[in-house]
């Protein structure tokens, strides 16, 4: 670099080009934003109307100047390369589930269906109906929510007792789910949030995976180290549906 | 509507942004022994063999020169929007764009024979801008030379 910068170090200066001489045989870079500019002593009066130097068009002029350099056989050949390769398209259409555990099970369902992720609160049991897919009914903004057990659903609290001491703690949520106007809660003893995977990536369950819940299975994908198993929304709810009486 | 502006030698030029696939730089090229004028090889555009035309070469008679901001704009030649005929457009300074009425832009008054590809006229502050009419670029033996050639290599590659 041939131009003394007296502000070198500032964020402003270091944003901008420096001008450098004989890089080509065309005519060097008037760099007036280090000498009267945001980079020099300010004085341009042209810094009224522009505030900064990268909206004046004397600096947009020099950045076309500086393309105006010679081809490096190295560029030309790297984007050949680039260019020939043809185009791997990252599919936009993502999929955004919520990942929760209940036991030693970790599911997921899309985040369309939540409406919100509560904290557990007061149970209010109704009689005789301690044993079914209905635990009792929870007040979320004032509104009475049926709480559904959904271990029970899937056939999943027959599996190892799940570690409760920990997950009472601090982990237990409510999930609140809204499906084509019907709202249930349900308990779970950990939620990871929210998180995107495409398309591609949810796989098949295998079968030993599967149980009982296979019907509401989609798929299942891998998140860290662990398998999540994505439930259908659609065969959820109306299993759940069909279960409330 | 959008144009993409260019330089040919001295001049300043735009076309139909709408036509452009996108803008590549000036990639290295396979060169044709005894091509004519304004063929200027060809390049593996995405997994296809696609035939270069030095616009500059065309309209100035000199090859375009080998700088970063030479670019090759990548034109949609074929007349329906299923198929894709592309073609690579070698331009100097393909640097800007320009949003504008088309009804802006106006008769030139002079009608060349051998550019039939030279369009109506613009003004701005810094001079005339000529609207490039691609579908006009490639004459009938240039078309036939060039298409059937690299239609060959689509051919043999399916």
């Amino acid at each position: 670099m041939t131009h003394h910068n007296p502000y070198s170090s500032g964020n402003a200066a270091a944003s901008l080009p420096v001008a450098t001489k004989g890089t080509s045989a065309l005519a060097p870079v008037h760099d007036c934003w280090n000498t009267i500019g945001v980079a020099g002593n300010g004085s341009c009066r042209e810094l009224v109307r522009h505030i900064h130097c990268r909206n004046c068009p004397v600096h947009s002029a020099a950045a076309v100047q500086l393309l105006d350099r010679p081809l490096s056989p190295e560029y030309r050949r790297e984007w050949t390369e680039h260019f020939a390769r043809e185009k791997t398209l990252t599919t936009p259409a993502r999929v955004s589930v919520v990942i929760f555990r209940i036991g030693l099970e970790w599911l997921s369902l899309r985040t369309q269906v939540f409406q919100e992720i509560a904290e557990r609160r007061a149970m209010h049991s109704l009689p005789h109906r301690r044993r079914g897919i209905v635990i009792g009914l929870v007040n979320v903004r004032g509104e009475l929510l049926i709480c559904a057990a959904l271990d029970r659903l899937l056939g999943l609290e027959s599996a190892v007792p799940a570690p409760r001491f920990r997950s009472r703690t601090v982990f237990d949520r409510l999930l609140v789910s809204d499906w084509k106007g019907n709202r249930f809660a349900f308990p779970v003893d950990e939620v990871q949030g929210v998180h995107r995977l495409n398309q591609e990536d949810i796989r098949e369950a295998p079968s030993t995976v599967a149980r009982s819940a296979s019907r509401c299975s989609s798929g299942v994908f891998r998140w860290r180290d662990r398998t999540i198993g994505l439930l259908d929304s659609a065969s959820l709810f109306e299993l759940l549906n069909n279960n409330l009486s | 509507m959008l144009f993409v502006l260019f330089h040919l030698g001295p001049e300043r030029y735009a076309l139909e942004a709408s036509r452009v696939v996108e803008v590549v730089p000036l990639l290295a090229l396979k060169k044709f022994p005894q091509s004519p004028r304004g063929v200027a090889g060809m390049f593996i555009y995405r997994g296809r063999p696609v035939p270069a035309l030095d616009l500059c070469e065309l309209t100035t008679g000199h090859t375009a020169a080998e700088h970063i901001s030479t670019r090759i704009l990548i034109v949609n030649y074929a007349e329906s929007t299923e198929r894709q005929h592309l073609i690579g457009l070698i331009a100097e300074r393909a640097t800007d764009i320009l949003r504008r009425d088309p009804q802006d832009f106006v008769e030139a008054g002079v009608k060349l024979a051998a550019a039939p590809f030279l369009g109506p006229v613009l003004m701005d502050e810094r001079g005339v801008i000529q609207l490039l009419l691609a579908n006009k670029l490639l004459g009938e033996s240039l078309r036939e030379l060039v298409f059937t050639h690299t239609m060959e290599a689509t051919n043999a590659g399916d």
